[in-house]
């Protein structure tokens, strides 16, 4: 059973249907969905919607992220850790961050939710 | 596996009625069950038609090291042979989804479970779905695999 639907690794690098000026994660909160299963694999990371039977693959980038929102949800939390972890600016990290949340909870991997 | 032809499927199964009429009602079982299976995986979510077919889906991390494989009866190897001959004409992909609800149903009694994993054994990612039975596949090797699991939180 092969997986089929990849995302892989143009994850990141695919465009957003989100308008770009529209900040969708400082004030957010993430959790998978219990409709999605997952496992690490080396570097990536393969999730079933079970939904769907589609299998999505994350490169190493989205498999951190996704790791950090399975761990803490909240989005200020991961870019904290995602900062410390990455030489990379700010703002380059909080757009490639909008990307991944963008396209994951657009093919509903992930639920969105506003911080209390 | 070598596909094995219908017709020959077929007068294997005459042949075994005319000695054991018992043995030929349960073979007579896996066809059904196969195209039962074949119907819920195209019209269900994977979790629902594995709960029908009576092994829930397990998302739960294993625990230790993989089992060897649960032992099964001389009627359910039986069962599995003709099962194993008739996957053999059906198409490659989701073949181990389909094997897997039919073997659940065959032993509803013993509590089966659905696992699916994936694995990078021989280059690519490659998933494969099983059935256990107390943590344990039943009739085949997956230690290979890492079963997939439900977020923690």
């Amino acid at each position: 059973m092969p997986p089929s639907g990849a995302c892989g690794p143009g994850l990141l690098r695919s465009g957003s249907r989100r308008d770009k000026n529209e900040r969708v994660f400082t004030d957010a909160a993430f959790s998978i969905p219990p409709n999605v299963i997952f496992e690490a694999v080396e570097d990536e990371t393969i999730l079933l919607d079970l939904d769907s039977g589609v299998y999505f693959s994350l490169n190493s980038l989205a498999s951190r992220i996704w790791r950090l929102i399975e761990e803490h949800g909240r989005i200020p939390v991961v870019v904290e850790r995602l900062l410390a972890e990455y030489d990379v600016a700010p703002e380059r990290l909080e757009a490639d961050l909008e990307r991944v949340l963008g396209e994951l909870t657009d093919r509903r991997l992930l639920d969105r939710r506003p911080l209390p | 596996m070598r596909g094995v032809s219908f017709r020959r499927l077929l007068e294997g199964w005459l042949a075994v009625a005319r000695r054991d009429q018992g043995r030929a009602l349960a073979l007579a079982k896996v066809p059904m069950v196969l195209l039962a299976a074949e119907v819920g995986l195209r019209t269900l979510p994977l979790g629902k038609a594995a709960a029908i077919f009576g092994a829930p889906l397990d998302t739960c991390p294993p625990e230790g090291p993989g089992r060897p494989p649960a032992p099964v009866s001389a009627r359910e190897a039986d069962a599995l042979r003709a099962l194993d001959a008739l996957l053999s004409r059906w198409p490659e992909r989701g073949r181990c989804l389909r094997r897997s609800l039919v073997v659940a149903a065959l032993m509803r009694r013993r509590r089966p479970a659905l696992r699916v994993g994936v694995s990078r054994a021989h280059g690519g990612v490659h998933a494969h779905a099983w059935i256990e039975i107390g943590g344990a596949a039943v009739a085949e090797e997956c230690s290979e695999f890492l079963p997939l699991r439900a977020a923690s939180r």
